[in-house]
């Protein structure tokens, strides 16, 4: 006890800095799951509302300009829907001629940014779906531009997505001209570095690297980023290649978890008894 | 009157960080405010509190990360120790101290973070040292001393007006 009271009384800062650094690493040393359920219990308790808050506030400072923009957006759809249906038919046609393996289509999910890490250097975002909504670990999530990375852990009604930018998640990708195959990996910022490629490979600058679906995790096809450095490596049989995404990450507000993919035939187009609810959209009434 | 304003400037920092905080940060270079909150939290209570300041704060921005769960609550216990240290010698209301303070700070700061961050691989260490923390640092520094300088203006003139009309 008289230590106890001499440490606390004559060396009360260092005893305070000592019992902070060593509560500090002890929660670095926590096991990774333990380490998640600690952060998942306390960050779901106290942030969720405050983010579900200044997201509805944001939404409302938004939501004249962004109800203009979906009905141009709409128009559009329709249009294109149009146009899609017929190359469907036409497409199915020669797919039974030619006995095309049968293509998939993606049953996605769309899902609001509700927050993001406070820090400069790791990136993980917050979803507002989760369990009820049938979402899933390391379902693969996707923006407008393309693949952004997988749900890592999932809550009753949000879950959390590690992005790509992160160190430690890696994507398996294509050059989607050549066709060669590589790892990618966040370096900093919006670049990345396309990993396990070797001096015979074909990688240029401009090439586009899509994401391979190998390993299940990621869907085929998806764009990952645009590669602008490609030089020999010291070691004289891999390359150096750098490649930068188009994703701004920072401002993600609006994802897509791939919950499923659906056959060709079973993929469902808008439809024509929805057409007065389009109309409404599009004229401002009923 | 210092006490009220170190209040306000708290309060403010803490309302930058949750509203505009990722609307003015470009490519990975922003202010770090809850380092802002430490240091400033820290000048003014001393060693013991402030490090425990900067532990809690720390750890509650490690919660949206845990793969580094612990990092940031160590880092900024550290801050909150040095500078509650540094406190009692320091002229607080210069602002020009404080922004050399502060830049001083933020580095110190993202040095320990980024050795741990990078587990030690220095290319990677040095390269995101000097593309984001320095900026960032001048960032963070002049934003504290600007917001430290207008709250400690704002609040001399309405006790200043106060007076002339009470007189």
């Amino acid at each position: 006890m008289p230590i106890f009271e001499i440490l606390l009384r004559r060396h009360r800062e260092k005893t305070t800095l000592a019992i902070l650094t060593l509560a500090s690493v002890s929660l670095m040393l926590i096991p990774q799951p333990s380490r998640l359920t600690l952060a998942q219990t306390a960050l779901n308790g106290i942030l969720y509302p405050f983010y579900s808050v200044r997201n509805y506030l944001d939404d409302l400072g938004s939501v004249k300009k962004e109800n203009s923009e979906l009905k141009r957006m709409v128009a559009s759809l329709l249009h294109e829907r149009e146009r899609l249906t017929q190359f469907r038919d036409e497409r199915e046609r020669l797919r039974r001629l030619a006995e095309f393996k049968e293509e998939q289509f993606l049953d996605l999910v769309p899902c609001e940014v509700i927050g993001r890490n406070l820090d400069r250097f790791q990136t993980a975002i917050v979803i507002d779906k989760g369990a009820d909504d049938s979402i899933r670990t390391r379902m693969p999530v996707l923006s407008y531009e393309g693949y952004v990375g997988r749900v890592t852990n999932v809550f009753k009604n949000s879950s959390w997505v590690q992005l790509i930018c992160s160190r430690n998640n890696p994507v398996s990708c294509l050059d989607k001209r050549s066709r060669v195959v590589g790892i990618l990996e966040w370096s900093q910022f919006s670049r990345f570095e396309l990993k396990q490629v070797s001096v015979v490979d074909d990688v240029q600058v401009g090439d586009t690297l899509i994401t391979s679906g190998f390993g299940g995790v990621a869907p085929k096809g998806f764009p990952l980023g645009v590669v602008t450095k490609v030089r020999e490596q010291m070691d004289g049989v891999s390359l150096k290649v750098e490649a930068v995404s188009d994703i701004n990450f920072r401002s993600l507000e609006e994802v897509f978890v791939v919950k499923d993919e659906i056959p060709w035939d079973r993929a469902i187009f808008h439809d024509p008894q929805d057409s007065a609810l389009v109309k409404s959209v599009l004229g401002g009434g009923p | 009157m210092r006490g009220v304003g170190a209040g306000i400037v708290l309060v403010l920092f803490f309302l930058l960080q949750v509203l505009v905080s990722d609307k003015i940060t470009f490519r990975s270079i922003g202010p770090d405010f809850p380092l802002l909150i430490v240091s400033y939290f820290a000048l003014s209570n001393g060693a013991v509190r402030g490090s425990i300041v900067g532990f809690v704060v720390g750890f509650f921005q490690d919660l949206f990360n845990p793969s580094f769960l612990g990092l940031n609550a160590l880092t900024k216990s550290l801050v909150g120790y040095a500078l509650g240290r540094a406190g009692a010698q320091t002229e607080r209301e210069n602002p020009l101290f404080l922004l050399g303070l502060f830049g001083v700070t933020a580095l110190a700061h993202d040095f320990v973070y980024l050795l741990v961050f990078t587990q030690l691989h220095l290319a990677k260490f040095f390269l995101t040292w000097v593309t984001v923390s320095i900026p960032s640092a001048v960032y963070t520094a002049l934003v504290g001393a600007l917001v430290h300088t207008i709250v400690m203006f704002s609040l001399t003139e309405v006790v200043r007006s106060l007076g002339k009309t009470r007189s």
